[in-house]
């Protein structure tokens, strides 16, 4: 209806521009919401069977083994980030993080302190508490507070290497994240099940996931309703780091070693999985499950441009291709948000 | 008072918009004529809006035709720019002017390229311009140069307002034709005034005697006051036309917007109660520094106060540090013997305090959010939760389906999106939040603002219900009638002090005028 009267906007930094015209006119244009939120799915399932009429090796059980345990890093930090862009923030030092970890146990583990090497989730969990005590208690922007430890974690990631490859010498890790511990199932695909479980379990199931909801959707209605927002930031930032750390765990033993910039492809991508997936930068809306379609598309069409043999230049040109595609119609929902 | 006009500025012919499966205008026919101030009246839902939305080019109509001036207007060249440049302007209830630039620049915003000269703007013209029509017509009190987002809310509807008939008298129109979407209902008493000054002087200015203005409203009252005569729409139609707006009263054409008479009983003053329970809220000497000083009153379980004052009163600071979003400076507050005085909102949430903010929408609801979610947030734990950690969302189903039922909100289950609500009832699931919460004591900052007049009606019912139950009640309010209809007892305040404070028993309600002469 557009007679729904509104009323009292007399919160005067929050202008809305005319919101009648940006509606009706664009409502006629667009498909339903409901059709829309199916749109990440659909490129999903275009591009499977893009790849398979292409390839008789993609859509295969081996192949399909071979992209969870590729995906499965990716997944655990964008799960992580997830939680910050819905309640409307973001956290750009995801890479940085997984980075940090990496070093220090590929570091502690040529000093031979391996016992404590799973502990360096901790760490992850640190920067994560770092950034959520300057979001939440210094009121800075968590884009800035991010960028900056982005920048800090980075630094200290280099400075302990000196800048070159250290060898991780911790074969119980490696095994724990390369390994096939259950027949053919690698180690990754469990580990990433584990993460989305939590993940999802924390978001959908949790009075904490509610709050950040509620602070994505309006921090002011979530402060008037009692909310303890600041915690609740601290949390979702530490909840954050902690899975970033986890997969620059994941990632040191990948590579067999460290290097001060594994992570830093990581962020970016993880932004954009989290995206095209559906959750509004806008926050409020989105969540794990639609990461974890974001994180499959982004493994899809990387893995399918291998196996159909083309020019590895064209796989940035594709994905950023299909990012634009699929924010596409996230955008479209999430302006919504802001103008309604 | 009517004129017949010959000439019409504008008129819309049989006009049909379907959106979806709603039918939002069905053959509506609306005529104004030059120099004349037509109101349209009825309730949300009406067409009232998107027959503005039709005349000012935001939307074109599955059928029917617009003659502007006698001229049937193409409906695929017509745009809101086109409509602008045609002389229709459209004033919004939620402003669109932009906060970041200056008053001049935004009246003349999309404009200016009529003070370009080989690509340079004429600044110095532009704000010369606006300089004369803001002295014109609301004094000195506003500088062109200011940036709008400094200005209060009133004063930036005055702006828009100036801003048609600036670039009317730029574009050489003798006979705009203003659209006024609601344009007070975020007004308070003494912007009021100013506005309805404002459109005194603007119908009798001698270049825009021609001046035509279409009003959308739900205040009756100025609708009946400001209009030469009024259309009354229901349902996607025009039902009635009234074109002696002076032997028409508000209950004459509520009556004619739903289709009934409007309840003899509009604040429900027979289910009023005169017996209350223990004290539920006290106040004693509470004071907010540059808000209110010293203010005390009490209230007893089933009492309903309201807080009277104009804009600058303290009367809305009052609710919000009751709610504990402004710390209290000196003075006690007490929750059924607690003192609170000192206590974070969620602190007071779970003595028993709930708030009902002023402005709904940037903080009463979420509006992306389920109903159901929206109305669990204060209380998570007691009404979403098994455990304290983990959701149950059949309990929170529960919950909100019980509380929908409740308080009679129109959505077909709980996990509509309150965005899809009608203020009315978004309103009512911003109090069911509380009521889910248990609260005790009800704090309501204009609980029906921008609500029509039947949900209006149901919110006073739901009121006496709570009132019933035991439910302290505090209720802030611009509206006279309802501040005097509703409440048990009625505190005012001017300046931050409470100066008056007057019983207001059913049978024996204080007039209008009694209240005003402490108001001012």
């Amino acid at each position: 209806m557009t007679n729904s009267h509104v009323s009292t906007p007399v919160d005067r930094s929050s202008e809305r521009p005319p919101e009648h015209a940006a509606i009706s006119s664009r409502a006629s244009r667009l498909p339903r919401p409901a059709v829309r939120q199916l749109v990440p799915y659909a490129a999903l399932v275009a591009l499977l069977a893009f790849f398979t009429t292409q390839s008789a090796n993609f859509l295969t059980v081996t192949n399909i083994l071979v992209m969870a345990q590729s995906a499965s890093i990716l997944m655990v930090i964008a799960l992580g980030a997830t939680l910050v862009v819905v309640a409307g923030s973001v956290d750009l030092s995801v890479g940085a993080v997984a980075t940090i970890v990496g070093v220090l146990a590929a570091h502690l583990s040529q000093q031979g302190h391996t016992s404590s090497i799973w502990l360096l989730v901790l760490v992850g969990a640190l920067c994560g508490l770092v950034n959520g005590i300057l979001v939440a208690y210094v009121r800075l922007p968590s884009f800035l507070v991010t960028l900056g430890t982005m920048f800090i974690f980075g630094g200290i990631a280099a400075k302990i290497t000196g800048g070159y490859f250290v060898s991780l010498n911790y074969p119980s890790l490696s095994e724990a994240v390369n390994g096939k511990p259950i027949g053919q199932i690698p180690a990754g695909l469990l580990w990433m099940v584990v993460a989305i479980a939590v993940s999802a379990f924390l978001a959908y199931r949790t009075v904490f996931g509610r709050r950040v909801y509620a602070i994505g959707g309006n921090e002011k209605v979530a402060k008037l309703a009692g909310q303890p927002v600041e915690r609740t930031k601290v949390w979702m930032f530490v909840f954050s780091g902690l899975l970033a750390g986890f997969g620059g765990l994941m990632l040191v033993a990948r590579a067999g070693g460290s290097s001060p910039d594994m992570g830093e492809p990581f962020l970016l991508t993880a932004i954009a999985a989290i995206v095209m997936g559906g959750t509004s930068l806008n926050g409020g809306v989105g969540g794990p499950a639609r990461t974890i379609v974001g994180v499959v598309i982004i493994e899809v069409l990387t893995n399918g441009l291998i196996i159909i043999g083309a020019d590895p230049y064209y796989q940035n040109i594709a994905l950023g291709s299909v990012i634009i595609c699929a924010v596409i119609v996230t955008i479209k929902r999430s302006e919504m948000a802001a103008i309604k | 008072m009517v004129e017949v006009h010959e000439d019409l500025i504008v008129e819309l012919q049989d006009a049909t918009q379907t959106f979806g499966v709603v039918r939002a205008l069905d053959g509506v026919s609306i005529k104004v004529g030059k120099g004349e101030f037509v109101g349209l009246a009825g309730e949300n839902g009406a067409g009232k809006s998107t027959v503005l939305s039709v005349l000012s080019g935001l939307i074109r109509p599955d059928a029917g035709t617009i003659r502007l001036r006698g001229h049937e207007v193409p409906q695929r060249d017509w745009s809101f720019h086109k409509a602008n440049l045609a002389g229709v302007f459209r004033i919004y209830q939620e402003q669109a002017l932009l906060p970041n630039l200056s008053v001049y620049e935004n009246m003349y915003l999309g404009h200016e390229n009529l003070f370009s000269r080989a690509g340079t703007i004429n600044r110095r013209r532009m704000r010369a311009l606006a300089r004369q029509h803001m002295e014109e017509f609301v004094g000195r009190s506003i500088d062109p140069g200011a940036l709008v987002g400094g200005l209060s809310w009133g004063e930036r509807q005055l702006v828009e307002i100036v801003r048609a008939f600036a670039i009317a008298s730029l574009l050489e129109i003798r006979s705009p034709l203003i659209l006024l979407d609601e344009p007070t209902a975020a007004m308070t008493h003494d912007d009021l005034e100013a506005f309805y000054s404002l459109l005194g002087r603007m119908r009798t200015q001698a270049t825009f005697e021609e001046a035509s203005f279409l009003l959308v409203s739900h205040r009756l009252d100025e609708v009946l006051r400001l209009s030469d005569r009024v259309y009354v729409m229901k349902d996607g139609r025009v039902v009635d036309e009234v074109t002696d707006t002076g032997s028409v009263d508000e209950a004459d054409l509520h009556a004619a917007m739903v289709g009934r008479a409007r309840a003899h009983n509009y604040y429900c003053e027979d289910r009023q109660r005169s017996s209350f329970g223990r004290e539920s809220i006290q106040l004693r000497n509470l004071s907010v520094k540059n808000a209110f000083q010293d203010v005390s009153f009490e209230v007893h379980e089933g009492e309903i106060v309201g807080v009277g004052g104009v804009t600058g009163s303290g009367k809305s600071e009052l609710g919000r540090a009751l709610a504990g979003l402004s710390p209290i400076d000196s003075g006690t507050l007490g929750i059924h013997g607690h003192d609170v005085t000192n206590s974070s909102v969620g602190e007071r949430i779970g003595k028993g305090i709930g708030y009902v903010p002023l402005d709904r929408h940037s903080e009463g609801i979420i509006l992306y959010l389920p109903i159901d979610l929206n109305m669990t947030l204060s209380a998570l734990r007691q009404s979403a939760t098994t455990g304290r950690f983990i959701l149950s969302r059949t309990k929170e189903r529960a919950t909100a389906t019980q509380a929908m039922k409740r308080f009679a909100i129109r959505a077909p289950n709980c996990t509509v999106k309150p965005a899809d609500l009608s203020g009315g009832n978004q309103q009512k699931v911003v109090m069911a939040r509380s009521l889910v919460a248990d609260s005790t004591v009800l704090i309501l900052d204009h609980p029906t603002r921008g609500v029509d007049a039947g949900a209006k009606h149901e919110i006073y019912q739901l009121l006496r219900d709570l009132a019933d139950r035991g439910v302290a009640i505090i209720m802030i309010t611009d509206e006279l009638p309802e501040l005097i209809g509703l409440s048990n007892r009625i505190v005012v305040m001017r300046g931050g002090v409470v100066t008056q404070e007057t019983l207001s028993p059913a049978g024996a309600k204080p007039s209008e005028e009694d209240i005003v002469k402490a108001l001012v």
